[in-house]
């Protein structure tokens, strides 16, 4: 995720705004990327329904966590926006193919 | 700091630790010192009923059979009973019933939260042999809920027919109390069998209850508050470990004097000390309001239903056999606590019976013994034929690696299966994730005074600090002390008692935020920690004078779970007592070098 060439966009020189769009990336893209990711742990998951689900949960935590740390710690807006948007996207796609109703 | 600019992933974590913590930081402190203290709430909850001190205590004689005799006069139609045996954190016999139109109460609702309900599933009594411990961490040891007054039942008006158990402590008359869930309780002293009606009051349960799901709201409101804030202390704990350089180093070192320095190390000390009980009590928190955070992920594989989990959870999943409605007579219950003592060395913790008189009576016997890794339900591990008496073997459980780290978690932060010692190191712990939140708050200020000195002013934000950290910090302390003394203070045969303790803690808190808002900070500083200092150092006192004994009284009856509130009460106002004069120090030196911009002071 580490761009040689950082992408910097207007938004991010603005310091309140930029400041402020992470905020809101880091409320809503980490508990987006717990929640996708999560169910996607606790269907795929190879073992009882009971232990899948609680896997789940305690790693849905940490992956809601390590969310908000990677938002505030990418170079750039883009490069937040990205890493939270792909595995949310692609935890949406499996969950689709998959059928899951949440 | 700024974001477009390239920095240290240091630098970025320390904008999230700060502004991670301090947001709920205020209701983060409250959290903690509640929680802390509801390590001890049994504890908590005698201190508040003097009446129950009075009992002879660690004398297993005359209870059990008067036990029996009593509920068979009173809740011959119940579903449930479970007899409370003595322990050490709580001395009298507690008997516990539930009438069948109780069943599906709306507090049934409460079955989302993980630890602390009953599946509303199966609504019927089932699984309530298992969770015992559960209730008995519910409805504490004789509270009566915060939300119910001691109702007149049914059974209260029938006279009782033998005579030696109509002598209730307070005169003919045997009141059951109701607490929670439509469960009716009586407590018993262990030598006499006499029953003991202890005053209302809102007890430990309160600051438990308020701990996971505040108060005056609903449920479900207040434990999602309560979970998001969890998360927010989650995050500013693993930030707060990535940006911190020293761990041993600062182990060592307090340098105590030198401003902004000496807060950092007290912050520092205070997080890394305990570090392992402030990550796993966080962790395991967000773990027990994973229903409030995570519904969907707890329903994923459940086709979109949580609740499927929380059956599974719990293990009720299983058909249950349809309720045998013939009637049949209970078997003679010492038999059987003989019985349980002989396999159960440690002792036996309660009796539960299900369905009694009726012929599919079950009995569990729970016992202090029990796996740190397997929960509540390795407790119930004596089960028993109701009518026969014929011990049943159980089946063993095996776990998985989840289901083993989710339980340890839980058992953990609910103080379960540990000694004296560890709930003490429990309780310790809490008390520094107290102080490391407290001295964090505080830091937000300190970090900031040359900011504050070059603008020349006090900026509103910083006024609004102010006031919250004063208001949650001292406020609340004070208002614990002042719970402490409603509590000891109204008429003890009040209406609505355990209403008007709440109120009061409540009234006082309020009056603190007001006070804070109006007086200069180092002033409210000083007169708050005055008040919590004052109504926290007196309560060894407070508490001969008012209905208890004083602590050489106690001592000699072996009432020790009275003499730890009493002087850790004590240990807390002279902790106070300090604090208040490290602020009076500060004040005065304020005063004469006029360093401070005055609206801070």
């Amino acid at each position: 995720m580490i761009a040689t060439r950082p992408l910097y966009t207007p938004l991010d020189r603005i310091g309140w705004l930029n400041t402020t769009i992470r905020c809101v990336l880091a409320l809503l893209g980490s508990y987006a990327n717990a929640v996708l990711l999560g169910s996607v742990i606790a269907i795929t998951l190879s073992m009882p329904a009971k232990d899948a689900t609680m896997s789940a949960i305690m790693l849905g935590f940490v992956v809601q966590l390590l969310a908000v740390i990677w938002v505030f710690y990418a170079r750039t807006l883009i490069g937040a926006f990205v890493g939270l948007a792909l595995p949310a996207t692609a935890a949406a796609v499996v969950l689709h193919l998959l059928g899951a109703s949440l | 700091m700024k974001f477009d600019k390239p920095r240290s992933l240091r630098k970025s974590m320390t904008w999230v630790h700060t502004w991670t913590g301090l947001p709920l930081g205020w209701l983060l402190f409250a959290i903690f010192v509640t929680g802390t203290l509801s390590f001890y709430r049994l504890e908590i909850t005698q201190w508040m009923q003097p009446e129950t001190q009075q009992a002879s205590i660690y004398d297993q004689g005359q209870g059990l059979s008067t036990a029996t005799k009593l509920l068979e006069q009173y809740a011959s139609d119940a579903e449930f009973w479970s007899i409370g045996f003595p322990t050490a954190r709580n001395p009298l016999y507690q008997l516990r019933w539930r009438a069948p139109e109780d069943k599906s109460g709306p507090e049934n609702a409460k079955g989302k939260a993980k630890s602390n309900a009953k599946g509303n599933a199966n609504g019927h009594a089932q699984g309530n042999g298992k969770d015992k411990p559960q209730r008995g961490s519910n409805n504490g040891h004789n509270a009566t809920s915060a939300d119910t007054a001691a109702k007149k039942t049914n059974a209260e008006q029938s006279q009782p027919a033998e005579s030696h158990l109509a002598k209730g402590a307070d005169g003919d008359k045997i009141k059951p109390q109701q607490g929670h869930r439509g469960m009716m309780q009586l407590s018993l002293d262990p030598a006499t069998g006499q029953v003991i009606t202890p005053r209302e009051t809102a007890g430990g349960e309160f600051l438990y209850r308020f701990h996971f799901q505040l108060y005056g709201m609903h449920w479900s409101i207040g434990r999602t508050i309560v979970a998001i804030a969890t998360f927010f202390m989650f995050t500013a704990i693993i930030t707060g470990v990535i940006i911190h350089r020293n761990i041993f180093k600062d182990f060592f070192s307090f340098r105590p004097r030198k401003g902004q320095r000496s807060w950092l190390d007290a912050h520092a000390a205070t997080s890394v000390i305990a570090l392992p009980f402030h990550l796993i009590l966080t962790f395991s928190g967000l773990l027990f309001l994973a229903g409030q955070l995570l519904p969907m992920v707890a329903g994923a594989a459940y086709n979109g239903d949580p609740r499927g989990f929380l059956r599974d959870y719990r293990g009720f999943g299983a058909e249950q056999a349809a309720p045998n409605p013939n009637a049949a007579k209970l078997v003679d219950i010492s038999a059987i606590a003989l019985d349980a003592l002989k396999r159960s060395p440690a002792g036996i913790d309660s009796i539960n019976i299900k369905r009694p008189g009726k012929a599919d009576a079950e009995i569990s016997v729970t016992t202090p013994e029990g796996s740190l890794f397997s929960g509540k339900q390795s407790l119930a591990s004596l089960q028993y034929n109701g009518v026969t008496g014929d011990f049943i073997p159980a089946t063993s459980k095996e776990h998985s690696a989840a289901e083993t780290i989710w339980k340890f978690m839980l058992s953990a932060h609910m103080g379960l299966f540990t000694t004296p010692v560890i709930r003490a190191l429990l309780f310790l712990s809490g008390v520094l994730g107290s102080v490391m939140i407290a001295s964090g708050l505080v830091m937000w200020l300190v970090a900031r005074q040359r900011e504050r000195e070059k603008l020349g002013y006090l900026p509103r934000g910083h006024r609004l600090v102010e006031q919250l950290n004063v208001a949650a910090i001292a406020g609340l302390l004070s208002a614990l002390g002042a719970y402490f003394w409603f509590n000891r203070m109204l008429p003890a045969d009040m209406v609505d008692r355990s209403h008007w303790e709440i109120n009061g803690f409540f009234a006082v808190w309020g009056l603190c935020l007001l006070h804070a808002i109006v007086r200069p900070h180092l002033k409210a500083w000083r007169e708050q920690l005055s008040l919590a200092t004052a109504l926290l150092i007196t309560i060894p006192l407070l508490d001969p004078l008012t209905g208890g004994n004083f602590i050489w009284q106690n001592w000699l009856q072996g009432q020790f779970a009275i003499i730890g509130f009493d002087l850790t009460a004590f240990a807390l106002g002279l902790g106070l007592l300090y604090a208040t004069l490290q602020v009076k120090h500060k004040l005065a030196k304020a005063e004469v070098t006029k360093a401070v911009p005055p609206a801070s002071r």
